[in-house]
């Protein structure tokens, strides 16, 4: 569906142009209106209205990391799998967070001659509520008020999809816990807490788990004590 | 005191309740398996507490042993941990990484990154070094099971 709504986005005001030129009484899909619509030259329902665009936009930009995590569960390359909790983390922190850049709605302008190259994300979209300090501000063209509706969206997603896997749950799956305490890109138990990645209380248990691992370990093949480099 | 193995991990991952009692009780019966495969070379070694008396009817008669195999776990585990310090962690390309971070009660920011490595950090013990094993591939990420 995000493709759907960027491929939109990037020729959304182009479309409409179109849109608007067939549903004339002028042309050609003018006999496709109702004749309520044609009575009061509403061609709304066919076409993108401003909060439309607007939402597809802003829509586009906080359902990325979405669309990112889906694609990581999908990777089956070997050194992905441990890296479950740490995208799972990253996409919450992503989605859930006040400000999101987006990309500009460079359709309808001359100079732009691909418009799949749509360059930087110069917008920034905030939160209702969260002020943008001068110095981040001046690194975007504009800021600007993210729709409820988005909002909606992000605080449902940040929501469901930390329920869904206990993520704030105390007692936290080992399959969650045992390859980040397994990986030392991670770093010691503060870099670990203080992140987010585990609680105090989830590291605690997950590490109660990896001992108990390496005496399994030790008991059906004792040479692991001495594979670790 | 002599189990089979299997009843030391009924359904483990999914019990709840009763976690720690659980996994102290999962623990020293590894360790009487380890014992038996493998025992202490000097009994003198082997400390035995006697079990308190509000499990005594729920542990039956089974002590607390401190020995040579859960020495060895804990210090193998100890030692990996020493693995995870800074020195040894390679530096990433921050504009590239992806951060996860936050903040601790004093306000210090905590990050991690994974992405590209720029520079890498110090040899292990052994010679080998951490950034080995990250995969490039894969957008940065360490691949655990070629590090073990």
């Amino acid at each position: 569906m995000l493709n759907e709504v960027v491929r939109s986005n990037t020729i959304m005001s182009d479309l409409s142009d179109t849109l608007e030129i067939l549903l004339s009484p002028e042309g050609m899909d003018y006999s496709m209106l109702s004749e309520v619509e044609k009575a009061n030259n509403d061609i709304s329902a066919h076409s993108f209205t401003d909060r439309d665009k607007k939402v597809l936009r802003q829509f586009e930009g906080v359902a990325t990391p979405a669309k990112v995590f889906c694609m990581y569960l999908q990777n089956n390359h070997p050194s992905c799998w441990a890296y479950q909790t740490f995208e799972l983390r990253l996409t919450l922190q992503d989605t859930g967070a006040d400000t999101i850049p987006i990309y500009p709605d460079i359709s309808r302008t001359d100079r732009v001659k691909d418009l799949r190259n749509r360059g930087d994300k110069t917008i920034l979209v905030k939160k209702s509520g969260v002020e943008v300090n001068a110095e981040t501000a001046k690194n975007y063209d504009k800021v600007k008020l993210m729709d409820p509706m988005v909002e909606t969206y992000c605080n449902l997603y940040v929501e469901d999809l930390a329920k869904r896997v206990g993520l704030s749950d105390t007692y936290l799956s080992p399959l969650l816990t045992t390859h980040v305490l397994l990986n030392p890109m991670f770093g010691l138990r503060s870099r670990i807490i203080n992140t987010g990645l585990l609680t105090a209380e989830q590291y605690s248990r997950g590490k109660m788990s990896k001992l108990l691992i390496f005496m399994y370990c030790s008991l059906y093949a004792t040479t692991f004590f001495t594979c670790i480099p | 005191m002599q189990q089979p193995f299997s009843h030391a991990f009924p359904n483990l991952f999914s019990v709840t309740v009763s976690f720690e009692s659980l996994f102290a009780d999962v623990i020293r019966r590894v360790q009487d398996i380890l014992d038996r495969q493998s025992p202490p070379a000097n009994d003198d070694e082997v400390e035995v507490v006697e079990e308190e008396e509000d499990d005594s009817e729920e542990e039956g008669d089974l002590p607390i042993c401190d020995n040579t195999n859960y020495s060895i776990a804990k210090a193998e585990l100890d030692s990996f941990e020493e693995y995870k310090r800074n020195k040894y962690r390679p530096t990433f390309d921050r504009s590239k990484s992806k951060v996860l971070y936050g903040d601790d009660e004093s306000g210090k920011r905590w990050e991690i990154l994974v992405g590209p490595v720029v520079k890498r950090g110090a040899n292990l013990p052994s010679g080998l070094n951490l950034a080995d094993y990250i995969d490039s591939r894969s957008g940065g990420r360490l691949n655990v099971t070629k590090f073990f």
